[in-house]
C-alpha cells in the first residue's frame, strides 16, 4: 500500500533499471540513433501528445497521441513514441494504414523515472514532426507485474475488441483492441531465484479491416501489461476486424470481430 | 598415561561442545605431573640466559607448577604442554610466547605482558590475568573463573576455530571470568562462550560478539561502539547502561534479546487495548507512513493462550515491531510462539524482524505471501527508506513465512486455538484473516478499513465477493486494519462496500460509455471524498486499477 501511496504522490525517486542521470538529456543521442539526426519541426501541429503529469500507477501511465490531417498536405504514415529515460527508449512505433483515417491513439505505458516523452510523426513526403510531454512516474519498469501474476498467466492471449461511435458525425468510428500478455519487461526480479524475469513481450501487433490495415504496433518493453490501444479510424465497409499478435518468445495469437452496428 | 586419558575424555565428551576443552574431570591435578617443578628458579634463569640473542627458550612439556617466576622475561618461550599450574608470572614477559596446550590453572599473570602470545588449547581455569596485557593474543583456551579485571585485550583473537573441531569447538571460554574494566577493542570474541562473565565497563568497542554466548554475563555499561552482536545469546544477560549502543551492529539480530535485562526506557511499549479477554490491538494513525509515526499506521495486535502468543501484523518499522514486544511482555510471559502477516503491504510486515529471535517463533501468513513479499521487496525497501527514514529502514528484514496457510490453519496457543483463513484476490493476493473462535473476534487486516480510504492492490470484484462471506462468518468484533481497535461486524463492512460499489459502479458506467483511463482516475468515486481520509492519496490509483480490471468484464 505505501509503495503505491509513494508513486502517487511522487515521492519516490531514483528507482533505477538502469537510467541515466538526470543531468545529461538522451534525447539528442536518440534523435541521432533512431531518426539518424534527420531535422525535426516542433509544434507544427501534425502531432500532439496528452499524458498526465503525474502519473497514478507508473506500470499503466495512459497517453493519447492526436494527429491534425489538415495541418499537413502528406499523411501521417508513422508514429514513434520515446520515452526518453526508460531502458528501451523507443516504446511503441505505429504504422497507419493508408485508408485507415487514424487520427487519434491511445495507449498505456510503463514510465520508469522522471521523464520527457516525444512523439515523432513521420509523413510520406519523408518530413518528421515532433511533440513532446514530462511526465513523473517512477519505478514502472520494475513494478511487479501484476496484481494478479497466477491470472495474468492463466489469461494470456484473451483478445478482446471494443467498438465506439465516432465523436464527430462524419461517419468515423473508434475501436479498442485488448490483448492479455505479462509484457515481462525483463526488469522484474524474482527475489526467490535473484533471477530477473526474462523479457516477453508483444513484438508486433497487426489490426486489419477486411483486407486494409488498419495499424500496425511495434512493441516494446514499455507497453503496460495487458497492452491496450484505442484508437478512431474511417469504416471501409468490411465486415470483419482481424487482428494478429507476436511476442519474443514466438507465441502467436490471432482475433477475428465482426464489425457492430455502432449507433452514433 | 594422559594422553590415554585425553582420548578417553574426548570420547567422552563428543556430545558437548564445552566439555571438549574441559579435561579437568579426567586429569589427576594432585599428581606430581601437575604440582611439581623439575627445575628451580635459578635454574631456569641460567637455562634462559644460555638461549642465543634472537632466539627462543624450549621449554616444552616443562613442568614448571609452583615456581615463583615473577618478572622472569620469558619473550618469545616455547611452553608448549609447560605445566605452569599456581606458578607466579606476575609482572613476567611472554610478548611472543607460545602456550598451546600448556596448563596454568589458578597460575598468576597478574600485570604480566603477553602481547601476541599463542594460548590454543591452553588450560587456564582460576588463572589471575587482571592488568594483563593479551594484545593481539590468539586464546582458544579455557579461562573459566579466571580474572581478567582491567586487562587489555586490544585485537586479540578469542573466537572459534572453525578448521579445528574435532574435539569440539575450539573457542576461548570465558564462564564466570571476570573481565570488569577490560579493554577488548577490536577483539574477536566471535562464539566465545562467556556465560556468566562479567564485562562491567568492558570497552568491547568494535569487538566481533557474533554467536556470543553471553547468557547471564553482566556488561553494565560497557561500551558497544561498533560492535557486532549478530546472533549473540543474551539469556538474563545485562545489557544496563550500555554505552555506543547506537551505532552497535546487529542489536535487533541478537537471540532472546527479550529475555536480556534493559533499561525500560528503551522500548516503551505500544498502547493497547484489550478488545476481549485476552486479545490487544494498537490502533495505527490514518496517515502515511512516516519518520515521525514510525510506520505505526496499521492496527497490529495479539492474543494470549495459557501456552503460547500470536502476533497478528507487527507495524511499520521494527521499532514499532519491538514496542508491540514490549506491551506483549506486559501482558504475559508465555512465548510468542506465531507471528501471523495478514498480507504483504510494509505497513503490516515491517517490524517481523523484532520477533525473530523469539525461540521457535514461526511465521504465518497466505501461500501467495512469499512471492508476492519476493517480488516487491526491492520497491518496498527503496520507496520506504524515504518516508520512514534511513534509520528506521535499517533494521527492517523482509521476513517471509516460514507456514504457509493454503485454505485454513488451526494454530493452538493453549485452550484457546485460532483459525487462520487464506482468501482469494481482495485488497492483495495474499489476504489472511484470524479468527479467535473463543471470543469471536475476526482480524480482518486490510480485507476491512474503516475510515482510512480502502486500498486496491488485488481485484474489486474479489474483494466485494470476500465481503459477502465475510459478512456470514460467526463473528462478534472485527478488528480492521485501519480505522477503531474492534467493531461488531454488522457495523464493519457497510461504508467499505458503499466505496468499493460506488467506485465499481462508476468505472462501469465510464466503461459502458466509452469513457477512457485517465476520466476515470479524475472522476470515479469522487463523490465519496469527504467520507474517508487519505482520500485523495488513493482513490485515482483505485479507480486506475479497477478500471483496468473491469473494463475485461
Amino acid at each position: 500500500m505505501l509503495r503505491i501511496a509513494g508513486m502517487a504522490l511522487g515521492i519516490v525517486v531514483g528507482l533505477s533499471c538502469g537510467v541515466a542521470g538526470a543531468a545529461d538529456d538522451p534525447w539528442p543521442g536518440l534523435q541521432a540513433d533512431a531518426f539518424a539526426s534527420r531535422p525535426m519541426v516542433a509544434d507544427s501541429g501534425v502531432v500532439a501528445l496528452e499524458a498526465p503529469y503525474r502519473a497514478e500507477d507508473a506500470a499503466i501511465v495512459p497517453m493519447t497521441i492526436t494527429l491534425k490531417p489538415e495541418a499537413t498536405p502528406a499523411p501521417v504514415r508513422k508514429v514513434t513514441v520515446v520515452i526518453d529515460r526508460n531502458p528501451a527508449p523507443i516504446s511503441a512505433v505505429f504504422t497507419l494504414g493508408e485508408k485507415s483515417g487514424i487520427s487519434r491513439i491511445s495507449t498505456r505505458f510503463r514510465v520508469n523515472s522522471y521523464t520527457t516523452v516525444h512523439v515523432v510523426a513521420e509523413t510520406s513526403d519523408g518530413k518528421l514532426h515532433v511533440a513532446e510531454r514530462s511526465i513523473k512516474a517512477l519505478g514502472g519498469c520494475s513494478a511487479p507485474a501484476g496484481k494478479d501474476p497466477a491470472e495474468a498467466k492463466a489469461n494470456m492471449g484473451k483478445m478482446k475488441l471494443r467498438q465506439f461511435a465516432g465523436a464527430g458525425a462524419d461517419g468515423r468510428r473508434e475501436a479498442q483492441l485488448m490483448l492479455r500478455h505479462p509484457n515481462h519487461s525483463g526488469f522484474q526480479m524474482d527475489q526467490i531465484t535473484h533471477y530477473y524475469t526474462p523479457a516477453m513481450f508483444i513484438r508486433e501487433l497487426t489490426i486489419r479491416q477486411g483486407d486494409d490495415l488498419l495499424l500496425k504496433v511495434e512493441g516494446g518493453i514499455s507497453l503496460s501489461e495487458d497492452p491496450n490501444i484505442r484508437f478512431d479510424f474511417t469504416p471501409n465497409g468490411a465486415d470483419r476486424f482481424t487482428v494478429e499478435a507476436a511476442d519474443t518468445d514466438g507465441h502467436r495469437f490471432k482475433g477475428e470481430f465482426p464489425v457492430e452496428t455502432v449507433s452514433q | 598415561m594422559l594422553r590415554l586419558v585425553l582420548v578417553v575424555g574426548a570420547l567422552l565428551s563428543l556430545a558437548s561442545t564445552a566439555r571438549a576443552q574441559g579435561m579437568l574431570d579426567q586429569v589427576d591435578l594432585s599428581s606430581p605431573a601437575m604440582t611439581t617443578a623439575e627445575i628451580d628458579r635459578p635454574a631456569l634463569l641460567e637455562k634462559l640466559a644460555a638461549v642465543p640473542p634472537g632466539g627462543r627458550a624450549d621449554l616444552t612439556g616443562m613442568r614448571l607448577s609452583g615456581l615463583d617466576l615473577s618478572g622472569v622475561d620469558l619473550s618469545g618461550a616455547i611452553l608448549r604442554n609447560a605445566r605452569l599450574n599456581n606458578t607466579k608470572l606476575h609482572g613476567a614477559r611472554l610478548d611472543g610466547a607460545i602456550l598451546d596446550q600448556a596448563w596454568a590453572l589458578k597460575a598468576d599473570f597478574s600485570d604480566a605482558s603477553l602481547k601476541g602470545a599463542s594460548l590454543f588449547a591452553a588450560q587456564l581455569v582460576g588463572a589471575r590475568l587482571a592488568h594483563a596485557d593479551l594484545t593481539g593474543a590468539r586464546i582458544a583456551g579455557d579461562l573459566t573463573g579466571s580474572d581478567l579485571r582491567g586487562a587489555k585485550l586490544d585485537g586479540a583473537n578469542l573466537s572459534a576455530d572453525m578448521k579445528n573441531q574435532s574435539m569440539g569447538l575450539m573457542r576461548a571460554i570465558l564462564k564466570q571470568a571476570k573481565l570488569d574494566g577490560a579493554s577488548l577493542k577490536g577483539a574477536n570474541l566471535s562464539r566465545v562462550m562467556a556465560e556468566f562473565a562479567s564485562f562491567r565497563d568492558a570497552d568491547l568497542s568494535n569487538a566481533n560478539l557474533a554467536s556470543a554466548e553471553l547468557g547471564g554475563a553482566d556488561l553494565t555499561g560497557a561500551t558497544i561502539a561498533g560492535a557486532d552482536l549478530d546472533n549473540a545469546d543474551v539469556t538474563s544477560t545485562r545489557l544496563l547502561n550500555l554505552k555506543g549502543e547506537d551505532s552497535a551492529r546487529n542489536m535487533d539480530r541478537l537471540r532472546n534479546a527479550t529475555r536480556a535485562f534493559r533499561n525500560s526506557a528503551i522500548v516503551k511499549p505500544l498502547p493497547v487495548s484489550e478488545v476481549a479477554a485476552g486479545v490487544y490491538v494498537f490502533q495505527g494513525q490514518n496517515q502515511l507512513m512516516s519518520e515521525a509515526n514510525r510506520g505505526a499506521i496499521a492496527n497490529v495486535g495479539f492474543i494470549v493462550g495459557k501456552r503460547a502468543a500470536a502476533v497478528i501484523d507487527t507495524g511499520g518499522s521494527v521499532a514499532e515491531g519491538r514496542a508491540l514486544l514490549a506491551s506483549i511482555r506486559q501482558v504475559t510471559a508465555v512465548p510468542v510462539a506465531y507471528v501471523i502477516n495478514t498480507h504483504m503491504h510494509p505497513d503490516h510486515v515491517f517490524g517481523n524482524a523484532a520477533f525473530q529471535s523469539e525461540k521457535g517463533v514461526r511465521f504465518v501468513g497466505h501461500h501467495k505471501l512469499a512471492a508476492a513479499l519476493a517480488a516487491r521487496r526491492e520497491q518496498y525497501l527503496a520507496a520506504n527508506a524515504r518516508l520512514i527514514g534511513a534509520k528506521l529502514i535499517a533494521d527492517v528484514r523482509i521476513v517471509p513465512p516460514d507456514m504457509a496457510v493454503e485454505t485454513t490453519l488451526e494454530l493452538d496457543l493453549g485452550e484457546r486455538v485460532l483459525e487462520v483463513t487464506a482468501w482469494p484476490v481482495a485488497h492483495t493476493d495474499n489476504d489472511v484473516t484470524v479468527l479467535d473462535a473463543k471470543t469471536g473476534t475476526l482480524f480482518a487486516g486490510d480485507l476491512v478499513f474503516i475510515g482510512h480510504l480502502p486500498v486496491i492492490d488485488g481485484r474489486l470484484t474479489g474483494w466485494l465477493a470476500v465481503m459477502d462471506r465475510l459478512a456470514k462468518l460467526p463473528v462478534k468484533l472485527v478488528v480492521p486494519g485501519h480505522g477503531p481497535p474492534a467493531v461488531p461486524l454488522a457495523a464493519a463492512l457497510a461504508d467499505q462496500r458503499r466505496y468499493l460499489e460506488r467506485l465499481a459502479g462508476d468505472l462501469r458506467a465510464i466503461i459502458k460509455q466509452g469513457g477512457d483511463l485517465r476520466q476515470a482516475a479524475d472522476s470515479a468515486g469522487r463523490s465519496e471524498r469527504d467520507r474517508w481520509s487519505l482520500f485523495d492519496e488513493y482513490n485515482a490509483r483505485n479507480a486506475t486499477a479497477g478500471f483496468a480490471e473491469l473494463e475485461w468484464e
